[in-house]
């Protein structure tokens, strides 16, 4: 099985501004300046407890979906992640769902369901996460797999997990957050 | 102290492990008749194309198939023309499109043997210069001049002669009705025996060794109609007879001296037993 199997959708090739079109936020991102493009490159500024969000709304996709993103930083902060989001489904409503792959600064990976009270479905670990490192997420069926390729290396599988709370088509997303404690 | 995360080159979507679709094809005949059925079939391209989906004239049918047989039943409130018939074949990564003429008759038949007689292409230079216009009906007209120039044709010699072909239904053009099931499906239908009469119209020309010509051209029509796949391979029609030539006579056709042959075509096909046109999947 190979991955990804999918094209690039987006390379933020603007020197500044709002998320490009294609870009909507979600539920999730309160603050609506937390999320823009900076050098050519999707810019999270996230104060403790809030998140930025977005989803890509240009088209839904049919249930079996993925996503990756290339980290162009890492989560430098104690208690934050970075996130992939698949099957989203009412993605600017409370009733948001879905399922979200987070990768953590201090290397923890995981894998939950998003809904009211997010549930962790998988807990595994990355050896390394640095910039120019990709991160993957994919459904297929009930079966969810997180995957992590080094800058200069290949894609590899790091968690995998089965739940079958969210079956249909949806959207897919990108996501930071700074945990409060 | 805030959270500064950067990201680049988004990249998802749809995944799938299917084989996509790189073509597909309909294939069947191109002539249908009012409550004939008439089949078609679609090959998709590669056949290791997986998951797909084929929706036949918009309307979702079959699932995952490689090769899918269509029924289609014209009913009487269509009119007697082209009418096109589409198909999507779709899987998760891929979709293709085709669609398919079929010109609708009365009789299936009639079409079927316009297209042999419009169609001869064993004919010799000297016969296709005498023949001419080729019509799937019998033809009227309330003067008689405007008849005659619906086969009149200019000869080599600029002058005008009366040539070619009517394709009508023989008097009392049932020769056999029967009740049938049809094999496959067990449908009850109605089996027929349909008559064709095939006119054609060869201006005399005693010069010319015109019945020479026209008796050529007549015996390569039958023979066309005797070997042609779509009367006899039982596919479309249920059987069809030899064709035979009842008559070869001399004929005024107006005040205009003419060989007349007469071809006389029976095919034997079925019908829905009357009724509403059934659905595409019932």
């Amino acid at each position: 099985m190979s991955f990804p199997e999918t094209n690039i959708l987006d390379t933020f090739s603007i020197d500044s501004g709002p998320p490009p079109t294609g870009w909507l936020f979600t539920y999730s991102d309160v603050v609506a300046t937390a999320t823009t493009v900076s050098g050519e490159l999707l810019m999270h500024i996230i104060a403790g407890g809030d998140t930025g969000s977005i989803y890509w709304s240009a088209e839904t996709f049919t249930a079996d979906q993925e996503c990756y993103i290339t980290l162009g930083s890492t989560p430098i902060v104690a208690d934050s992640y970075g996130a992939l989001m698949l099957r989203i489904t009412d993605p600017e409503d409370e009733t948001i769902d879905g399922y979200k792959a987070r990768f953590f600064n201090n290397l923890d990976v995981d894998i939950i369901r998003i809904s009211t009270g997010d549930t962790v479905l998988s807990g595994e670990s990355v050896s390394s996460l640095a910039t120019g490192d990709g991160i993957g997420f994919r459904v297929e069926g009930t079966t969810l797999t997180l995957f992590h390729k080094p800058a200069a290396g290949a894609w590899a599988q790091i968690a995998q997990t089965t739940d079958s709370s969210v079956s249909g088509a949806g959207y897919i997303g990108v996501e930071s957050q700074l945990v409060l404690e | 102290m805030g959270l500064i995360n950067y990201f680049d080159n988004f990249g998802g979507g749809a995944y799938t492990s299917d084989v996509p679709i790189t073509g597909v094809a309909i294939s069947g005949p191109s002539n249908a008749g009012i409550n004939e059925p008439l089949s078609l079939s679609a090959t998709i391209a590669p056949t290791t194309a997986t998951n797909v989906t084929y929706a036949w004239e918009g309307s979702p049918l079959n699932d995952g198939e490689a090769d899918v047989i269509y029924e289609r039943v014209f009913g009487n409130e269509l009119a007697f023309d082209s009418q096109i018939i589409s198909l999507t074949a779709s899987n998760p990564v891929s979709s293709a499109s085709d669609t398919h003429t079929v010109a609708v008759w009365d009789y299936a038949a009639r079409g079927v043997i316009y297209d042999i007689i419009n169609g001869l292409s064993s004919l010799s230079n000297t016969e296709k210069a005498y023949t001419g216009p080729v019509y799937a009906y019998k033809r009227w007209t309330a003067l008689r001049p405007d008849f005659l120039t619906l086969f009149k044709t200019t000869d080599a010699a600029s002058e005008d002669t009366i040539r070619g072909f009517e394709i009508t239904l023989h008097n009392g053009n049932i020769a056999d009705e029967q009740i049938i099931f049809r094999e496959g499906d067990g449908r009850g239908g109605i089996q027929q025996t349909i008559l064709f009469n095939i006119y054609g119209y060869f201006t005399w020309n005693d010069s010319d060794k015109s019945e020479i010509i026209a008796s050529s051209i007549v015996n390569q029509a039958i023979y066309a109609l005797d070997r042609d796949d779509r009367l006899h391979d039982g596919q479309q029609f249920i059987s069809a007879a030899n064709a035979q030539l009842i008559a070869f006579e001399p004929w005024l056709f107006g005040s205009t001296l003419v060989h007349r042959a007469t071809i006389q075509q029976a095919v034997t096909t079925y019908f829905y037993n009357g009724g509403t046109p059934l659905t595409p999947d019932s």
